[in-house]
């Protein structure tokens, strides 16, 4: 791979060409992630279920006490998880981007943030465990651990997997 | 191939370029079908691998897929340790929970899980770094293929055997 440089004349033009794109991108509304929008982006795939729905199955949960409850648990979850996600959505681009501008004194205080916003999220995932785990029968906690397991980041902002999965917001939590 | 080194006006227009790329995803992934930073498919639902997402998006030569390939199995490697401590922390909080323990040993846990999602997450910029800076200028113009990798990589080396596999909802 060879190094090819283009003039900053073009570079700027390329840069203006993709301006109104990446505005354009801005103003996407958000979604419900149901399918009736029509954003060009892979349609809604339903071969895996959320991670919500995987931990209903994992603890067997009565499906008409314990597993609505456990719904609105991650509902709540997932509005209190918001702006933690967010948070850390942009620590993850501010690590980039001290990478690329080779920036090494900056990294550790982004690392130190993120760190920071990473308790906040797994503390709100364990309170909503011990929520749930509260609810659990005594033959029910036996597969509590690889519950919790499925668990980890899914109040986190996703992308659509491979497949034309888009997961919504959280990965679980808008049951 | 020889890694070449980036003059700094081209450093600084790459990271504007993933700055203002990336800066869009979060409300365009908030509705799960997303404004075109998402994780693409093929016809007929044909379901891409990472590898193949990052070749199909950047239209990555031969070459560049195999450099690309070759960085990101060292960094797969590189995070074992950091992987197992990451499984290893988010059970100890699990754990705990259903053992009762108090707050002071939970937030310990957390604590630690913390840490480790840091390191992990880490990793995985520096490595989405490391490709960036491996690819053509007009490549890394890519506004949307910037965005499916930026997404893509969280959670790509959670397996322990191999990181180029269909994107799934495993996450930390």
């Amino acid at each position: 791979m060879t190094k090819k440089l283009r003039t900053p004349a073009s570079v700027i033009v390329t840069l203006l060409l993709l301006l109104p794109m990446i505005v354009g991108a801005q103003s996407v509304p958000i979604q419900s992630g149901m399918g009736n929008e029509d954003t060009g982006a892979p349609k809604l795939s339903l071969d895996e279920p959320l991670p919500g729905e995987k931990i209903i199955d994992k603890l067997k949960l009565d499906g008409k006490t314990q597993a609505p409850e456990v719904r609105l648990l991650f509902m709540d979850a997932s509005r209190e998880a918001a702006p933690i996600g967010q948070k850390m959505l942009e620590l993850r681009q501010r690590l980039i981007n001290v990478e690329l501008q080779k920036k090494p004194e900056e990294i550790a205080p982004a690392v130190e943030a993120y760190k920071a916003a990473a308790a906040e999220m797994a503390a709100l995932e364990a309170r909503t465990f011990a929520k749930i785990y509260a609810l659990l029968k005594p033959n029910q906690q036996q597969n509590a651990a690889q519950a919790f397991a499925i668990m980890g980041g899914m109040f986190q902002p996703s992308a659509p997997r491979g497949g034309g999965g888009g997961r919504g917001a959280q990965r679980g939590g808008g049951q | 191939m020889t890694r070449p080194l980036l003059p700094r006006r081209s450093i600084g227009l790459l990271t504007a370029l993933v700055f203002l790329g990336i800066s869009v995803s979060p409300h365009a992934q908030r509705g799960g079908r997303g404004g075109g930073g998402g994780t693409p498919t093929g016809e007929g639902g044909y379901q891409y691998s990472r590898l193949e997402i990052l070749a199909n998006g950047f239209n990555l030569t031969k070459d560049q897929k195999k450099t690309v390939k070759g960085l990101l199995d060292d960094a797969h490697k590189a995070a074992a340790p950091t992987r197992e401590a990451l499984a290893s922390s988010h059970a100890a909080i699990g754990a705990a929970i259903a053992a009762n323990k108090g707050p002071a040993e939970i937030d310990a846990a957390v604590k630690e899980y913390a840490k480790q999602a840091a390191a992990m997450t880490e990793l995985e910029m520096k490595t989405l770094a490391d490709v960036l800076t491996h690819l053509e200028p007009d490549q890394r113009t890519n506004g949307a293929a910037i965005r499916s990798a930026f997404f893509m990589m969280r959670g790509i080396f959670l397996d322990d055997k191999k990181w180029d596999a269909v994107p799934d909802s495993r996450s930390y």
